[in-house]
């Protein structure tokens, strides 16, 4: 029945692949760099134009892909899944403030970039801390552990006012100012939000590439097959929980002086984890991109529709439901495939290997994604001209 | 000449000359391999799973550069002694002993430090993946550096990656995917998928490779040509191999040595004649003697 329903989307992918083909001739192969390049181009020279209302909401769409980008490594890498995201931006949020803040203790007062490394390194720990169990345990376990934290987190820290600086205080958190240089306009603060998003894309995509990102993806993939490589799957959780939590932190860090005063709890309970939840599974993660783009919508949309009264929360439920239906590769992988695809037919073509794109998926069919027909017994599958072998329009998995 | 008096399906036949070079880059990424002695030993092993006593006393020894076969019947207990071997499940009694060193408490990521690498009978890869980024998962112990030297690309992470990369170009070679580098494994055959799963236990740098039925799902023709790649690779590498197979004639015409189970007891091993001849090993599989 699904099928049938995405069927009509299928058919859009051909012609949408061969539109792409150009962008990956000039771009060596990669024709998601034009994307890249658009989109930072974009983010650059468009909040100047907008009006200050809308700079802080895209300000807070890059500060929630951060945030995204730290749940990703969690979900996408390591294949746990983390309901703790808010509770851990929270905490960031609330622990750099304090100390950054000015006024009522004598533990207030600090400077931005040591009061910002406390709060990140407080949500990596408590994060890392969260994964210590996954040697025993893994998915639903984990999954209810971090919805404890998220829990605790709420009903402890959130509710010390001396820490989180409301309950009716008139506490101000200035915007951060670094070598001399003001971040105080909503623009300026902007750039600097900007600066730490693209830094933390580098930095995941740097890690994605090594081989602690490899080794993670394994893991994902299969533990017994990480562990037969010599990859400890304990510790790479707990590694993975420590970075994500840490990206999320950096968000936390920077939301701090979002606002100019503390932000209320709200935004840091548990409904708000599984909105941010919602966003990796969108868009995947298999590409930063996605990611970028859904949580910049996530931020935008229900501000844009405000006069419709769109709860962010429904666009979560909706997102969760649409990455379920979408798949484990959500929309940016699903984009990838067929990106790919035209790369692997270019690739099956030139070794003499003539490419069935048409072919349909038959997920009953468990054991032979691709079958190479050969003259030579079923043998080797870099055949000689003539051979056929069928692409799937998806890798299917095989049976357990 | 096989065990049956006909020609075996497994000879190590000539390399081509880019075959020879990605050997030799192979070769000098491996670990030093052991030439004489034993290189894994397993002695009078004991496992319960509930009320099912999977092993009773197994035993098995794989001497250095050798090619061993594990042989026996569905339920016998090949897999658990893999397990057991490997490090992925701890025996209730008995030793374990590779490369001189006790590793019968050891987790499975300690055995490989040692150069135990191991496949599994069903594909264990990332199928969204390419075939060079399923490979240079196997290079997790050869690349050096921590997550800040690796995100920052210090020099040394640079060099071993380089390196790993080079190999990995190699190992595609010998595994007959070169051209497949860029292909995600999913869309390529079992086949292909299978040589991918022992190309990454190669560069794990193993010093003793644990195949699980490589071949389990494909047909006689496709698995004689897996079965042959990985006793060249053997044989020119000088690595020791411990194979699971259901292709029994395959093992015994090609194996130096093979252990027979049943019901988790070793019911004949040896030379691959002793374990044809072996009347427990033939009720074992046929419920009678061969000549009853």
């Amino acid at each position: 029945m699904l099928q049938k329903l995405m069927a009509p989307l299928g058919k859009l992918k051909e012609p949408l692949a061969k539109a792409m083909a150009p962008l990956g001739k000039l771009t060596g192969g990669n024709p998601l760099i034009p994307g890249i390049v658009a989109f930072v181009a974009l983010a650059v020279i468009v909040p100047p134009l907008l009006a200050g209302y809308w700079i802080f909401l895209v300000t807070a769409g890059l500060l929630t892909t951060i945030t995204a980008m730290g749940l990703a490594i969690i979900v996408g890498w390591v294949g746990e899944v983390n309901l703790a995201g808010a509770g851990l931006l929270g905490a960031s949020v609330y622990v750099t403030g304090y100390f950054y803040r000015v006024g009522d203790s004598r533990l207030n007062g600090w400077p931005f970039i040591p009061a910002a490394l406390t709060g990140i390194l407080f949500a990596a720990f408590l994060s890392g801390m969260v994964a210590i169990p996954t040697a025993r345990f893994s998915g639903i376990y984990v999954m209810v552990l971090t919805l404890g934290l998220q829990i605790t987190l709420e009903r402890t820290l959130f509710s010390f006012p001396w820490i989180i600086g409301g309950f009716g205080r008139n506490v101000i958190v200035n915007r951060p100012k670094f070598l001399g240089v003001s971040f105080d306009s909503d623009l300026r603060f902007f750039y600097l939000c900007l600066a730490a998003a693209v830094a933390a894309g580098l930095f995941v995509n740097a890690l994605r590439n090594s081989r602690h990102g490899r080794a993670m993806n394994l893991i994902r993939t299969d533990k017994r097959a990480a562990a037969a490589v010599g990859i400890s799957p304990w510790r790479y959780k707990i590694l993975a929980f420590a970075i994500g939590g840490g990206l999320i932190g950096v968000a936390g860090a920077f939301t701090a002086p979002l606002y100019r005063s503390p932000p209320a709890i709200v935004q840091f309970i548990a409904f708000q984890s599984l909105f941010l939840l919602a966003i990796p599974v969108v868009a995947g993660t298999r590409t930063l991109l996605g990611i970028a783009s859904v949580a910049l919508s996530f931020a935008l949309i229900p501000q844009a529709l405000e006069s419709h009264h769109l709860s962010p929360f429904l666009l979560g439920g909706i997102g969760l439901i649409a990455g379920t239906i979408v798949g484990p590769g959500g929309l940016g992988g699903n984009l990838l495939d067929i990106l790919q695809k035209q790369k692997e037919v270019a690739i099956l073509s030139a070794v003499g290997l003539a490419v069935d794109v048409e072919a349909e998926v038959d997920l009953t069919v468990a054991p032979t994604p691709a079958r190479v027909e050969t003259d030579n017994g079923g043998g080797p599958s870099v055949a000689a001209d003539g051979d056929e072998i069928v692409l799937r329009d998806r890798p299917p998995r095989l049976k357990a | 000449m096989a065990a049956n008096g006909q020609t075996s399906v497994l000879t190590t036949g000539d390399w081509t000359e880019g075959e020879l070079a990605a050997l030799e880059t192979v070769e000098g990424f491996l670990p030093e391999q052991v030439r004489e002695g034993t290189v894994l030993r397993a002695t009078d092993i004991y496992k319960r799973f509930g009320g099912v006593q999977a092993l009773k006393g197994a035993s098995i020894e794989v001497p250095a550069h050798s090619f061993v076969g594990l042989i026996g019947p569905n339920g016998s207990g090949k897999s658990t002694l893999f397990d057991v071997l490997n490090g992925f499940t701890t025996p209730d009694q008995g030793t374990v002993e590779a490369f001189g060193q006790d590793v019968t408490r050891k987790q499975a990521w300690d055995r490989a430090k040692l150069g135990m690498s191991r496949t599994f009978q069903a594909n264990h890869i990332d199928l969204d993946l390419t075939v060079l980024d399923n490979l240079l998962a196997g290079a997790y112990l050869n690349v050096r550096g921590g997550v800040v030297a690796s995100v920052f690309g210090f020099p040394k992470v640079r060099a071993d990656q380089a390196r790993a990369n080079e190999v990995a170009r190699a190992v595609a070679r010998l595994m007959d995917l070169e051209p497949l580098l860029e292909v995600r494994a999913g869309s390529l055959n079992f086949g292909a998928q299978r040589r991918i799963e022992i190309g990454r236990s190669l560069m794990s740098r193993p010093r003793l490779l644990l195949l699980d039925e490589p071949s389990a799902g494909m047909d006689a023709a496709e698995a004689s040509h897996l079965l042959m790649l990985v006793k060249r690779l053997q044989t020119d590498l000088g690595l020791a191999v411990l194979l699971i197979e259901h292709f029994v004639r395959m093992v015994l015409d090609n194996c130096g040595s093979v252990t027979a189970i049943a019901a988790g007891q070793v019911i004949a091993s040896g030379s691959p004649e002793v374990v044809a001849a072996s009347e427990a090993v033939q009720i074992a599989y046929l419920g009678v003697p061969a000549d009853a």
